[in-house]
């Protein structure tokens, strides 16, 4: 996922834009790609949001905030590794009574 | 075979559910497991074990996992281990059955990231991707991080309906969901 399609994707989540044909196209893609996954995908995303947050961190000057611990549901973490395949689910929740200010953007 | 288990029940919580996903009938008091290079037969054991059900397990070829599961209801699990392994699930009588042969049409997976993304807008989008048709109740004051790398998408979409503590009533397929 470059850049491009991380901002069309954060922007058609946020409701900052209406979803347009080509966000559309871009997150058919993202899908697409998704279903003929290959390994170099992980690594990927975890170097756009290494950099992501090596980006926000610089550019700001400091850490975004952190809520506290008990605003936020604990991580949902799945891994699963078959043959070198490796799959992995991590999820959390913020909810409503949490900050909301600490989001990535590209 | 080195094996590491911990089985903790954290909370529970109201669960979806659909007429039509044999995974649906599992409790789902959410688990933590770490297990590294067993046979799938002993993960499906384990699985048996750990949620009190009776586990059929055809006898398929010999493959072996590695898996970590942290504060996740064992269908989550189930699901990608199908996707992984290439099997599929039924449920007969009291019996969940383990089939060799992955379903006809592969479930399609997911390769993203979302940061802190309002609720009701990230379930869409897994939604559309699964293939699911989703009616939203709520959701809009949540926000959502998660990461997925090579995850089915209708496992995606069962774990952000347990972390919101969603209601999910599936009716003629369209899943209404409610925060």
């Amino acid at each position: 996922m470059n850049d491009h399609t991380r901002r069309v994707l954060n922007e058609a989540l946020d409701g900052a834009v209406p979803t347009s044909s080509e966000a559309a196209a871009d997150l058919e893609v993202i899908a697409s790609r998704t279903r003929q996954p290959r390994r170099s995908h992980a690594a990927l995303v975890v170097a756009v949001a290494a950099a992501s947050m090596l980006a926000l961190t610089l550019s700001r000057g400091s850490p975004p905030p952190v809520p506290a611990a008990d605003d936020l549901s604990p991580w949902m973490v799945v891994q699963v590794s078959v043959d070198d395949r490796r799959t992995d689910l991590r999820v959390r929740v913020r909810h409503p009574s949490s900050p909301t200010t600490n989001r990535v953007s590209p | 075979m080195k094996t590491i288990l911990t089985a903790v029940a954290l909370f529970a919580f109201a669960a979806p559910g659909t007429s039509d996903d044999p995974l649906a009938a599992l409790p789902t008091t959410p688990i933590d497991i770490e297990v590294r290079d067993a046979p799938a037969d002993d993960i499906y054991a384990l699985m048996a074990e750990v949620t009190g059900t009776t586990f059929d397990v055809e006898p398929c070829r010999p493959q072996t996992l590695s898996l970590k599961l942290e504060a996740a209801p064992p269908a989550v699990l189930l699901r990608v281990m199908g996707s992984r392994l290439g099997r599929s699930y039924s449920w007969t009588a009291d019996h969940l059955v383990v089939h060799c042969e992955p379903e006809t049409e592969p479930e399609p997976e997911l390769d993203i990231s979302i940061d802190d993304a309002p609720a009701d807008r990230a379930l869409q989008l897994i939604a559309d991707i699964a293939e699911q048709p989703l009616q939203i109740e709520g959701c809009t004051d949540e926000r959502v991080d998660l990461t997925a790398t090579h995850v089915p998408a209708g496992a995606a979409l069962e774990a952000m309906f347990v972390q919101l503590g969603a209601t999910v009533q599936y009716i003629d397929g369209v899943a209404h969901v409610r925060c």
